[in-house]
């Protein structure tokens, strides 16, 4: 079994691509994107709700995402994130990187796994 | 009665609040943020078959340890980016203190004036002062240093809202470096006519921007307190009273005591020489100019020839309306020279010295008789100022 903190660091540093890659499908508040993410992966992992409005506020912070709040018929007020034209090429650039990690980490697995 | 003690999100919120640092209006919308986040987590816990109690403190456990949550955001939000678009703002904070200090540190002495003349009216007689117009020259130090106090009391509350940093955790850094600006500023750069006064008035000024960055702070902007417009009053009346006693005193002590100048000496008209050896001409040219030239003239070379080691004194003296002068012998001595047998002058450069401002100036001669005679007199005192800047001034021996 991998050692447990593998996992979490591995998630840590894709919080913002994950994020981006939600809200590409269109405006989502903080709960929708957690919600969101766990569902693409199968309940396999999500973000911690901690790290997900820290990344949130950094990526807006960047201009990558545009804020807004809205009234909803139930509950709260709620704050929407969307993608800016910037957020549009911060993703793109993430998902070149994130493949060629991938990549890489696999080649490297691979090759251990044939020498063990 | 109902229970009124806060519930766990109420805490939990409480304590992201705490931990931010950031403007009021900030904090309030990342609050109401997590408020909303955790509405939606308990109700799909308890759709999901938890209790409410424990759907409660399931959401917040997923949303961690509150501090660090804080911690994460504020560091989203006090990039150097927003450091750096803070300053403009800030400047013009400061800019727009400045003149709200001016007009209020005119107003403050204007009522100051007003009570002084009050106050002078009531108890005059016994203080031996009476009212005879108002000197408000001395006003330009304390507004000064009104300026500069609400020049920095400006700053901290742009800057931290800008940069989203609590005024509090911004106020000392900023008062610091601002203080150091205004010192380089009020020391080094301005150069002006200085006097002892002018000078403190400038040494002050940064001390004045700190006080006025350091009063900055998150509560609410507060209109100043009675109390302290009070005391401000109160200080600027005696200020004013105190400099009318002082005014008065000097006057009388330094009072002009004739109805001419008195004299730097004997005149050469008085000397026991020939006629051609009193001098038919001179005295000074380019009146005012900075360095002065001081001349004579005689109709004869013998004339001129009468008189030995010709110079030109400076002596200090009271200004124009009280040219006494202040001391038993010159302050400095050039010696003449003879342009041509009839013609003698000399060229005097002030020393830039701190103590002295007003001063007349006098050719003189010896006389056959071996006495000191003048032979032109330079008039009314002459204002020397020293210019340069104030550390210039409190460096000059």
């Amino acid at each position: 079994m991998a050692p447990r903190f593998l996992g979490t660091q591995l998630l840590k540093g894709t919080t913002p691509l994950l994020v981006l890659t939600v809200l590409a499908d269109g405006e989502l508040y903080g709960y929708e994107i957690a919600s969101r993410i766990r569902e693409r992966s199968g309940g396999a992992f999500a973000p911690s709700e901690g790290s997900l409005y820290p990344a949130l506020h950094a990526l807006e912070a960047d201009g990558a995402l545009e804020a807004t709040w809205r009234t909803s018929d139930r509950g709260p007020r709620r704050r929407y994130y969307q993608l800016t034209e910037r957020g549009r090429g911060m993703l793109a650039e993430s998902r070149d990187q994130w493949a060629s990690f991938v990549r890489g980490v696999s080649a490297v697995a691979a090759g251990g796994r044939s020498n063990g | 009665m109902a229970d009124i003690r806060p519930t766990d999100q109420e805490l939990y919120l409480a304590r992201v609040a705490a931990a931010l640092r950031m403007p009021d209006t900030t904090t309030r919308e990342i609050t109401e943020e997590l408020a909303a986040h955790l509405a939606d987590a308990r109700d799909a816990l308890v759709e999901a078959g938890l209790t409410s109690d424990h759907a409660d403190r399931e959401a917040l456990a997923r949303l961690g340890n509150p501090e660090d949550l804080a911690s994460g955001v504020r560091r989203a939000h006090q990039t150097r980016r927003r450091l750096a678009t803070a300053i403009g703002p800030a400047v013009g904070a400061t800019i727009r203190g400045a003149v709200v200090g001016y007009f209020f540190g005119i107003g403050v002495l204007t009522l100051a004036a007003i009570l002084a003349v009050v106050v002078i009216g009531l108890i005059g007689s016994t203080l031996h002062l009476s009212f005879g117009g108002y000197d408000t020259g001395w006003y330009s130090g304390p507004v000064t240093l009104f300026v500069a106090a609400y020049a920095g009391h400006g700053i901290p509350r742009v800057f931290a809202s800008r940069s989203e940093r609590w005024v509090e955790d911004v106020r000392f850094p900023i008062g610091l470096i601002g203080a150091i600006a205004v010192a380089v500023i009020a020391l080094f750069v301005i150069r002006l006519p200085l006097d002892a006064g002018t000078v403190a008035v400038l040494a002050l000024t940064p001390v004045a921007f700190v006080v006025g960055a350091v009063a900055a702070s998150d509560r609410p902007r507060r209109r100043l307190p009675i109390a302290v417009f009070g005391g401000l009053l109160v200080l600027a009346t005696i200020a004013s009273v105190a400099a009318g006693l002082v005014t008065a005193r000097w006057n009388g002590d330094h009072a002009f005591d004739g109805p001419t100048a008195p004299s730097l000496g004997v005149s050469a008209w008085d000397a026991p020489v020939a006629e051609d050896a009193k001098p038919s001409g001179g005295g000074l040219t380019e009146y005012g100019g900075v360095p002065l030239e001081l001349s004579a003239a005689w109709d004869t070379d013998a004339g001129r020839a009468a008189w030995r080691d010709i110079r030109a004194e400076v002596w200090r003296s009271g200004p124009p309306e009280r040219p006494n002068l202040l001391d038993s012998a010159p302050v400095m001595v050039v010696a003449a020279t003879v342009d041509t047998p009839q013609w003698a002058s000399a060229s005097v450069t002030f020393p830039k010295a701190t103590d002295r401002a007003w001063y007349r100036v006098a050719l003189t001669g010896l006389g056959p008789d071996g006495r000191r005679y003048v032979l032109a007199d330079g008039g009314e005192p002459t204002k020397v100022d020293y210019v340069g800047s104030a550390w210039d001034w409190l460096t000059t021996r």
